[in-house]
C-alpha cells in the first residue's frame, strides 16, 4: 500500500487554480463542484490528469476519468487513495 | 398545420405512457413532459405574459429546460435560449436586446445576473431551478409539478398559435460585439423537424443523446425532432462533455441510438471516451456539424463505432440543416468530406459577386468553381431580430418562394450537385497575391500525425498576408516535428499555404459551443510573432528547407 505524498492535497489546488481554473480568483474548496461553476473544461480535466499522472507515477485508465472521480478535489483524492492503496 | 405548440400533446396522445425525457435526476414520460410544460404555460399566462412576449431560458442543461421551452411555446411566446456558462455581461446583453418578459435560469446564475435591476427591462416573472428566498422568484418544480385549475382552463381557451408566429431566436455573438438574433417561426422550426424525422428514420424506438447546448441550432433536433418522432431524448449535462468516458457510459446505459454534435467533442470521445470499454450497440447514427472534421479523425471515429452510420450535417443556424452526406468507406479514402447534397425542398445557388449595385451583380458560377453559397428553403429564418440592416445584407428575396440567405460560405458544386465546403468568405485571405481557406490549412495539419488541433493565422496586413502560421495543440507526450510538419503540409498545399511559423500550445478556447474559437486565436495571434524558430533564421545552415520549400 502507498500513499500520496505529503502536501499532495494543497499542490493540486494550487495547480488547478494557478492552471487551469478558467477563474483564479475562485478559492477552490475540497468540496467545489468544478463543473458546475465552469471552472474546469474539457481540457483542464485532461491537464489535472496528466499532472497526477505525472506526480504519483501511475496511470489513470481513460474509463476512470469520470464525473463521479473528478468532479471536486476531494472525490480526486478519495479516487486516488483508493488507486494507491489498490 | 401543426406548430410547435401541440407537439408534446401529440405525442402524449398517442404514446402517453412511453419514456420521453431523460433528465439527470428525473425521468417524464410523454404524458408527464406535456403536463408540466402545460404548467409551465399556465403560471406564464398568470404573470400576464403572452403571445409574441419574449422568455429566456438559460438554465444548465437538464429535462427543465425541455419543460420550460415547450411551456413557453404553448402560448406563443418567443423562446430565447440563454447560454447558462455566457459572462454576465454578454448574457445580460441577450435579456436587454430581446427585451424578454420572464427568465428562467439557476439560483446561482440569477444572483449573478440580478435580472429585476436590469434597466428598461418589464420583467413579469422569473423562475429559478432551486428555491430562492427572493419572495418575487418562482422556484421551478413549483411552477412545473402542479397549476392553478383557473390557469390551466385559461390556458384552454387560448386561441392556437400560427405558423407564421416567431417561435425561438437563437443570439449569436457578432463579431462587432452588438448580438444577432435569428428568428425562427413555428413553420421553419416545423419545416425542420418534418424533414429530419423523415431523413434519419426516427422512430419511437430511437433515444437521442440530448447533447447540444440549447442555444446552439443543433439542438433542434432534441427539442422539436424528437417529439415528432416520439423518440426518447436522453439528456447530457455539460459535466458529460467535459468528460467523455462519462458520457458514453451514459450512452451505454440508456441504450442511446443516436449522437448529434461537433467534431472537436467527437474527438475527444475517440480519444479518450473508453470506447473499447462501452456496449453502444443500440448506437445507430452519428450525426456531425458546425465544423469540418479532418479525414483521418473521422476515420478514428468511424472505426470506433463501427455499427453506427455517420453522417456530415452542413447548415448556418440561419437556415439550420440544408444539405448533409453520408461518410462511406470511399469518403475515408478522400481528402475531404463533402457537406452533400440538399434535402428535398432545399433550392442553393452557388455565386459570385461582381462589381457595382444592382441585382444583377449576383452570377451563378459554373460547376466546379468556387462561389458563395446562397440557400432558399422553408427551413429559413424571418430575419434577424430588430436589425433590418443586417436583414439587407444577408437575405435577398424570391418571388414566389423562401429568401434566399447568403450564407457567407465559399463551396464548390460538383456536376451531380454535391457540395464541397471552402471556407468562410471572411476567411479567405489573400498571401502573396493568392487566394487561401485558412480552413484549408488548417484541416490538413489536423490530418497530420500528432496534432489535434490548428488555427492558421495570416501574418501580416489582414487583406494581403506575408504567410501563414500555425498553432496547434499536439497529441500528448507528442514533441514538435517541425520539419516533418512542414514536409507533410508542403507535399498537400499550395506554397503559400504551408506554415511558415509553428507554435505549439498546450490548449486552445473554444466558443460556448464546444467549437475551436479560430477567430479570437487569430485575433491573440495577429499582431504578435508566432515564433521565432523559422521565420528569422537565415538561409544558409538549417533552415535551408525552408528555401527549397518556397520554390516547392
Amino acid at each position: 500500500m502507498t500513499e500520496r505524498p505529503t502536501g499532495f492535497d494543497t499542490d493540486l489546488v494550487e495547480m488547478i487554480t494557478r492552471e487551469v481554473s478558467l477563474d483564479p480568483s475562485i478559492v477552490i474548496e475540497p468540496d467545489t463542484d468544478l463543473l458546475l461553476t465552469g471552472l474546469v473544461d474539457s481540457l483542464g480535466v485532461v491537464e489535472i490528469v496528466g499532472w497526477i499522472e505525472d506526480r504519483l507515477g501511475l496511470s489513470v485508465d481513460p474509463a476512470d476519468v469520470v464525473l463521479e472521480h473528478f468532479q471536486t478535489v476531494r472525490l480526486m483524492l478519495d479516487y486516488l487513495d483508493r488507486r494507491l492503496a489498490g | 398545420m401543426t406548430t410547435l405548440a401541440t407537439l408534446l400533446a401529440d405525442a402524449a396522445r398517442v404514446d402517453p405512457d412511453t419514456e420521453a425525457l431523460v433528465g439527470l435526476s428525473r425521468r417524464y414520460t410523454w404524458r408527464e413532459y406535456d403536463r408540466a410544460a402545460a404548467n409551465v404555460a399556465a403560471h406564464l399566462l398568470a404573470a400576464g405574459v403572452g403571445r409574441g412576449d419574449r422568455v429566456a431560458v438559460g438554465f444548465s442543461k437538464d429535462a427543465r429546460s425541455f419543460v420550460a421551452i415547450h411551456g413557453c411555446l404553448r402560448i406563443g411566446a418567443i423562446v430565447v435560449p440563454l447560454d447558462p456558462m455566457s459572462p454576465p455581461m454578454a448574457a445580460r446583453s441577450v435579456l436587454t436586446d430581446a427585451d424578454v418578459a420572464a427568465v428562467f435560469v439557476d439560483a446561482r446564475r440569477c444572483e449573478q445576473l440580478d435580472p429585476w435591476s436590469i434597466d428598461g427591462l418589464a420583467l413579469r416573472t422569473l423562475v429559478t431551478a432551486q428555491p430562492s428566498t427572493d419572495p418575487r422568484t418562482a422556484a421551478f418544480d413549483d411552477v412545473a409539478d402542479r397549476a392553478h385549475p383557473d390557469a390551466l382552463a385559461a390556458l384552454e381557451r387560448l386561441p392556437p398559435v400560427a405558423a407564421d408566429d416567431p417561435a425561438y431566436i437563437i443570439f449569436t455573438s457578432g463579431s462587432t460585439g452588438r448580438s444577432k438574433g435569428i428568428v425562427h417561426t413555428h413553420a421553419s422550426a416545423m419545416a425542420y423537424a418534418a424533414r429530419a424525422v423523415e431523413s434519419r428514420r426516427l422512430t419511437p424506438a430511437d433515444r437521442i443523446a440530448g447533447m447540444s447546448p440549447l442555444h446552439f441550432d443543433m439542438s433542434t433536433l432534441e427539442l422539436y425532432a424528437a417529439p415528432l418522432a416520439r423518440c426518447a431524448v436522453v439528456v447530457v449535462g455539460e459535466a458529460h462533455l467535459r468528460f467523455p468516458a462519462s458520457f458514453t457510459s451514459r450512452s451505454q446505459d440508456e441504450r442511446v441510438s443516436v449522437w448529434y454534435f461537433v467534431p472537436s467533442f467527437f474527438r475527444l470521445v475517440t480519444e479518450r471516451g473508453a470506447l473499447d470499454q462501452r456496449d453502444l450497440s443500440a448506437l445507430r447514427l452519428v450525426m456531425y456539424g458546425g465544423e469540418p472534421y479532418a479525414v483521418g479523425a473521422l476515420a478514428e471515429l468511424a472505426a470506433a463505432v463501427p455499427n453506427a452510420v455517420i453522417e456530415n450535417i452542413y447548415g448556418p443556424a440561419e437556415v439550420n440543416e440544408c444539405t448533409s452526406h453520408v461518410v462511406t468507406p470511399a469518403t475515408l479514402q478522400g481528402d475531404d468530406v463533402p457537406v452533400g447534397l440538399p434535402w428535398h425542398g432545399v433550392d442553393l445557388r452557388v455565386v459570385d459577386e461582381l462589381d457595382g449595385d444592382g441585382d444583377d451583380r449576383f452570377v451563378d458560377v459554373a460547376d466546379g468553381e468556387p462561389g458563395e453559397l446562397w440557400v432558399s428553403a422553408p427551413t429559413v429564418m424571418t430575419g434577424y431580430w430588430r436589425r433590418p440592416d443586417l436583414d439587407a445584407r444577408s437575405l435577398v428575396l424570391r418571388p414566389g418562394g423562401f429568401p434566399w440567405y447568403r450564407t457567407g460560405d465559399v463551396v464548390v458544386r460538383d456536376p451531380d450537385g454535391t457540395v464541397w465546403f471552402r471556407g468562410r468568405r471572411d476567411h479567405q485571405v489573400k498571401v502573396r497575391g493568392i487566394r487561401l481557406e485558412l480552413e484549408a490549412v488548417e484541416a490538413v495539419l489536423t490530418d497530420a500525425p500528432d496534432v489535434v488541433h490548428a488555427v492558421a493565422v495570416p501574418v501580416g496586413d489582414a487583406g494581403e498576408a506575408a504567410h501563414v502560421a500555425a498553432v496547434v495543440v499536439l497529441r500528448d507526450g507528442a514533441a514538435l516535428d517541425e520539419a516533418a510538419l512542414r514536409a507533410f503540409c508542403t507535399s498537400r498545399l499550395p506554397a503559400v499555404g504551408v506554415p511558415k511559423e509553428f507554435r505549439v500550445v498546450d490548449r486552445l478556447p473554444f466558443t460556448a459551443t464546444g467549437k475551436l474559437d479560430r477567430r479570437h486565436v487569430r485575433e491573440h495571434f495577429a499582431d504578435t510573432p508566432v515564433s521565432t524558430s523559422a521565420s528569422t533564421t537565415p538561409a544558409a545552415g538549417p533552415a535551408s528547407a525552408e528555401a527549397m520549400e518556397e520554390t516547392a
